[in-house]
């Protein structure tokens, strides 16, 4: 059996509860387990480096050492938590003098940040852990070639210098996992060019028409492209992208409760009650019906 | 080593014509080692002599080919065919670094880019040097040279040096400025080279502009408007990795008191106070915190996030288990 | 005839370290000063040097620095003029770092030297190995601090030249974004516009080196000097000819042949790998003609730095770690990589006294016209340039030259500096409109050929055939076949046609205008060559391998007398003459 060390992140336990209920329930049909890390600390979300960034390091080393005790590798469903704990990772195991530094801080508290657990986004887990031919089988209702655009945002794969091991070497300019995961659940996947856009969640706060404006340009592109449904890995990108969609837009979800449709999941066990920009029976009538025998 | 095949779809346009833009479509060779500037020339000495680029040293010293190809900016005299072909595929289409500024087939107007980093005063300003004064000056001491009548050349230690971190070694090509998404939505924002000019200069013990650092840290056109997508680091060919420069002169700013106050340094430090408190974040008593009075500008979506179970009211939620372990380790980092 | 006449004190032509700091100059004597520039300031050739400046800076003085200058000169330097130069260093790098330049340094703080070819003592200061970019950004940076008027993407056509007075008062030029002509009337003109590379197919050259300035030259019936002495730089990566600095040999590096021996202990046992270009370069040319080559063509040498280990190669070299991966897919860490001689300097050009002022084929002063950088010939370098003295030469006398022409504009206007509008006008001609003709004439030629054939295939040729006769080894049949090849070329180019009829950025036109300058200037490298019976520095002739001190330790001067060549020989400018042999020990 697969097991991983989740570390869940802030948004999930909060406003994106759909992330995790999504993440259980895909990973239960595909026999992963999923132990999730309630000690950990928030990444710093890349706000706490902007004051602090031997702070942040030092909380991120801390959680590295909840999965070295667990023996194994850390696995993140959030693009910036991802990023901020690849370079973490980075700086730790190829900075002697930090890391000694950082050591020293932790042992006051008996921790040490041994490197032994990477740090892995569920996707890549499944593109790398699991066959996509695994996936495949899982499927009980094909999505009967929907289109469906991904969207990446930015941290999942960058800085591709650091995270290209652990993203199969992803090209940040053309990615494409997204849209293999689309193809193997039966969808179209839709080509449009700012699916690795920003999506400008981290200034949102103080820059809420940059956000605006990226919003509708991805959403938009996508729509222009055939897209019916637009889907997304990062719970920033997912929160930014409901909270700045146009009034008419396609439903945007996670790909995580993509796949749980498409397993012939049921509906409350993705979450799908909390997206706001989903409307069940809109969605339901883009998707075909899954027979009572193959309901899960 | 035999050729490859390769379709390029190349950018045309002149603005003395002011029709709207074509592209010409060309299927070539080449071969292991060809850079694309390699398959341009070709194609202007050989094919259509008026394709129009600009282009110097031919080793990505210079600074003068940026462009794009499947909208990602490189330097064509230093971008193998070969590497854009396993990238993007067989099919390339070539772009100049901004559309909306192109003057002539690849060549754009870099009016505002240069303009931008002159506004961030890009020379040194000497700071005056006393062997025995304290502050920036003690990091470098000077040393008489032999017979008197030789110049002073101060002392400067590598520790120095290091700290400016290969920010002196951008070529001003405009990749990452082309790359990054604020500058066409927000025309005032410096933009990632112009920001790590600036980086430069603060680091550099030998300067002694004043307001440096305040100018990068004013809001609208400084360090605060960057959306953090690394667009810029991705694409700086001199790999001088322009995001962590910006996020050093955050860190700077915020310390030196001189940010802009209001929302954006409430926004930060809001977030220290929560881990703090929790070890977890929770976005709605932050945003509270940030934006005051503002939160009601978010009355509408707060109404429908509370509809679909996402609003999180309580401040102490969600906690971390091992949430006095940080509050423990913050505080000893501080 | 379309034409915008304007006024200016001082015009410089280029923008690089040469053409910039004489800029400085002349702003800061409150001259109206505008600099005219093909490519923006940063994009010059200055900032594609890697390896290092020269400056006896923790020396006892500076006669080593003298000697070691003279005598990679081949002695064919002039004396004062490498005097100036040496003594003048320590305070150009005092100067920079005192503006900015980050220099590498030791760990007692102090810059930091790297020992450099044919140099007795480290004394070369460096930044890594991108040198030229560190001193380019840093004087560029002072001259928008000091608000220099820079015309970027303005090409130079044509001096305003009267032969009858002897003297220039302006330039023609063109603003490629609309292909507008000018006419700047100025008191002085400086053409700082660098070296002529472009006529070699394998160089190190930027495509901007085109020798612009040379072409507009001759084309007025003035003089080049010492044109035959082209450098070839050892070491450019085999493909492309991009230089793989002499930094990399100051390190450490072996030059191998096929056989992987250190050929270069065979040619110069004392200094291997350090001797000086002009002999490196006839070594591995040599190794390579008989049949030691490596490479797939058999067309290169091995450059092998594998033992100076990683963080040698990641911390000072690694541009050229860099370059050779992507450009040449050679990793230098655990491979050795293929290199081969390339053009890279040109020791040649303008004639000019010790403070930029040129001289014509005479030796009397063209009064308003100034040179310097590579494009001039002081001469500093003669028959061979030591590496690091050309970022050096550039700075020193740019300054020289701004300084000389802000004196004589304010001396003879008994200007005191108030910063007021231009006076040219007061002593220099007035420019007309008629003075654009000949520009004009040269651009619509380029419209009325009668072939349909373009120039490209044209300057292949002339690229090709300036390699195989005018590069490293010379002969007499081969430099008579070039002129002959030469002349067919020149023919056929004024029946070719521009097929670009656009005024915005027409970049056809353009480099078939550059391609004009070329075809005299290779002119003037193939006679001269042919001229001098004799080997010395970078002129190697098969036919005559031994110096010629008699006859031949002059300076060569070139030009056109109703489109003849004439060749006239200057004595090399000795103050101790006497103490020629006594310097080379």
């Amino acid at each position: 059996m697969n097991r991983y060390a989740l570390y869940p992140g802030c948004n999930p336990q909060m406003a994106e509860p759909e992330l995790l209920k999504a993440t259980y329930a895909v990973a239960e049909v595909l026999g992963i387990e999923l132990i999730k890390l309630d000690r950990v600390s928030c990444c710093g979300g890349a706000h706490l480096q902007d004051r602090n960034a031997f702070q942040s390091l030092l909380l991120n080393a801390r959680n590295f050492t909840f999965a070295e005790r667990l023996q194994m590798d850390l696995v993140t469903i959030c693009n910036t938590c991802q990023y901020i704990l690849a370079e973490a990772y980075h700086t730790l195991t190829t900075d002697t003098y930090t890391r000694k530094q950082i050591n020293t801080r932790l042992e006051g508290e008996n921790l040490t940040f041994q490197g032994t657990s990477r740090p892995r986004n569920f996707l890549y887990v499944l593109r790398e852990d699991i066959d996509r031919t695994a996936v495949r089988q899982q499927v009980r209702r094909p999505l009967r070639g929907l289109k469906i655009a991904p969207f990446y945002g930015c941290h999942l794969y960058s800085p591709s210098m650091i995270q290209a091991v652990y993203t199969d070497n992803e090209s940040p300019w053309n990615p494409g996992s997204l849209e293999d995961l689309i193809s193997d659940l039966g969808g179209d996947p839709v080509d449009y060019p700012s699916r690795n856009q920003c999506c400008g969640f981290h200034s949102s706060l103080y820059n809420p028409r940059t956000s605006h404006d990226l919003v509708h340009q991805i959403i938009g592109q996508a729509r222009e492209n055939g897209a019916r449904v637009l889907i997304t890995p990062c719970p920033l990108c997912h929160a930014n992208l409901e909270a700045f969609a146009p009034g008419k837009s396609i439903p945007i979800l996670y790909y995580q409760q993509l796949m749980g449709l498409a397993f012939g999941l049921p509906w409350k066990s993705l979450g799908l009650q909390h997206n706001m920009s989903v409307r069940k029976r809109e969605l339901l009538d883009l998707l075909p019906v899954v027979p009572e025998f193959l309901r899960r | 080593m035999a050729p490859d095949s390769v379709r390029l779809n190349i950018f045309r346009y002149d603005a003395f014509r002011g029709e709207s833009h074509s592209y010409d479509c060309y299927d070539l060779t080449y071969h292991q080692n060809d850079q694309l500037l390699d398959v341009l020339e070709m194609i202007k000495t050989e094919i259509d002599h008026s394709l129009s680029y600009r282009r110097s040293c031919r080793h990505g010293i210079c600074g003068s080919c940026a462009m794009k190809v499947n909208g990602k900016p490189v330097l064509a005299c230093s971008t193998p065919v070969r590497d854009l072909v396993r990238e993007f595929g067989p099919k390339l289409t070539v772009d100049p670094l901004d559309q909306s500024r192109v003057v002539r087939d690849l060549i754009c107007d870099m009016d505002m880019f240069w303009e931008k980093y002159t506004r961030s005063a890009p020379f040194l300003e000497p700071v005056t040097v006393q062997a025995s004064s304290p502050g920036p000056a003690a990091a470098v001491s000077a040393e008489p040279l032999d017979d008197g009548k030789t110049p002073l050349i101060p002392l400067i230690f590598s520790g120095s040096t290091n700290a400016i971190d290969d920010a002196d070694h951008c070529i001003m090509c405009g990749a990452c400025y082309a790359a990054c998404p604020v500058v066409p939505l927000q025309p005032d924002f410096l933009g990632p080279a112009a920001i790590t000019r600036s980086y430069r200069f603060i680091k550099d013990v030998r300067d002694a502009h004043p307001g440096r650092l305040a100018a990068v840290g004013e809001a609208g056109s400084g360090v605060w408007e960057c959306i953090k997508c690394l667009k810029c680091t991705e694409v700086c060919p001199k790999q001088i990795d322009p995001f962590s420069k910006l996020s050093r002169l955050h860190q700077e700013v915020l310390r030196s008191g001189s940010s802009p106050g209001g929302i954006r340094a409430r926004h930060t430090s809001g977030f220290q106070l929560n881990l703090l408190l929790n070890g977890l974040l929770n976005e709605f008593p932050l945003a509270v915190f940030a934006m005051r009075f503002r939160m009601i500008t978010m009355l509408r979506r707060g109404i429908r996030m509370f509809l679909h179970g996402k609003l999180v009211i309580n401040p102490l939620r969600p906690r971390s288990r091992g949430y006095r372990q940080i509050r423990r380790l913050m505080r000893r980092s501080r | 005839m379309n034409v915008a006449i304007e006024k200016s004190d001082v015009v410089i032509v280029g923008a690089g370290l040469a053409g910039t700091s004489a800029a400085l100059q002349c702003r800061r004597a409150q001259l109206k000063t505008v600099v005219l520039t093909k490519v923006h300031p940063l994009r010059s050739h200055s900032g594609a040097a890697q390896g290092g400046i020269n400056a006896a800076l923790y020396e006892r003085d500076t006669s080593a620095h003298r000697n070691d200058t003279i005598k990679g000169s081949d002695y064919l330097a002039d004396r004062d003029a490498v005097e100036t130069l040496c003594c003048t260093a320590p305070e150009i790098i005092a100067d920079l770092d005192m503006h900015g330049a980050v220099f590498s340094r030791t760990s007692e703080g102090k810059i930091a030297q790297r020992p450099f070819g044919a140099q007795g003592t480290a004394r070369t200061c460096y930044a890594k190995d991108r040198t030229g970019l560190v001193c380019l950004q840093t004087v560029y940076e002072q001259a928008v601090r000091e608000g220099v008027d820079f015309r970027c993407e303005w090409y130079v056509l044509d001096l305003l030249y009267d032969p009858l007075e002897g003297r220039v008062y302006g330039v023609t030029a063109m603003d490629l974004r609309n292909s507008r002509i000018h006419l700047i009337q100025a008191e002085a003109v400086l053409f700082a516009t660098g070296g002529y590379g472009r006529a070699y197919s394998r160089t190190s050259n930027a495509h901007a080196n085109t020798g612009d300035a040379l072409g507009i030259i001759l084309r007025n019936g003035l003089a080049l000097e010492d044109m035959e002495f082209v450098q070839f730089h050892p070491t450019g990566l085999a493909d492309t000819g991009i230089l793989i600095s002499e930094a990399a040999r100051g390190e450490g590096a072996y030059l191998l042949n096929s056989s992987g021996e250190r050929f270069m202990l065979g040619y110069d046992p004392g200094k291997g790998e350090l001797s000086s270009r002009d002999i490196v370069s006839r070594a591995c040319e040599t190794e390579i003609r008989e049949g030691r080559g490596v490479g797939p063509r058999k067309d290169a040498v091995y450059l092998d730095l594998r033992h100076l280990g990683a963080r040698i190669i990641k911390e000072r070299l690694p541009e050229l770690y860099s370059m050779a991966m992507t450009l040449q897919g050679e990793n230098m860490l655990d491979q050795p990589i293929r290199v081969a001689p390339t053009t890279h300097y040109s020791m040649g050009g303008i004639p000019t006294d010790l403070h930029g002022q040129v001289r014509d084929h005479r030796g009397s002063p063209v009064y308003g016209l100034f040179a310097a950088g590579e494009c001039a010939c002081v001469s500093v370098h003669g028959a061979n340039r030591l590496g690091g003295n050309s970022l050096l030469e550039a700075i020193v006398f740019g300054r020289r030259a701004g300084r000389r022409i802000a004196s004589i504009l304010t001396e003879a206007a008994g200007h005191h500096g108030t910063g007021g509008p231009s006076r040219a006008g007061s002593r220099t001609r007035e420019a007309t409109e008629d003075d654009a003709s000949p520009a004009f004439r040269r651009i619509s030629n380029f419209y009325s050929g009668d072939q349909q054939g373009s120039f490209y295939p044209l300057r292949k040729q002339l690229q090709q055939l300036m390699t195989a006769e005018a590069g490293i080894f010379r002969s007499r049949e081969g430099l008579e076949d070039a002129r002959r090849r030469l002349h067919g070329i020149a023919g056929q180019l004024h029946r070719t046609k521009v097929k670009d009829t656009s005024p915005c950025f027409n970049t056809e036109l353009q480099e078939a205008l550059e391609f004009e300058n070329m075809v005299l200037y290779a002119a003037a490298i193939i006679e001269s060559g042919l001229h001098r019976r004799e080997s010395r520095g970078a002129h190697s002739r098969t036919d005559f391998p031994r110096h010629d001190d008699e006859n031949y330790l002059a300076h060569t001067f070139f030009h056109f007398e109703e489109s003849e060549p004439v060749l006239d020989y200057h004595p090399v400018r000795s103050p101790e003459s006497a103490q020629e042999k006594k310097i080379g020990t």
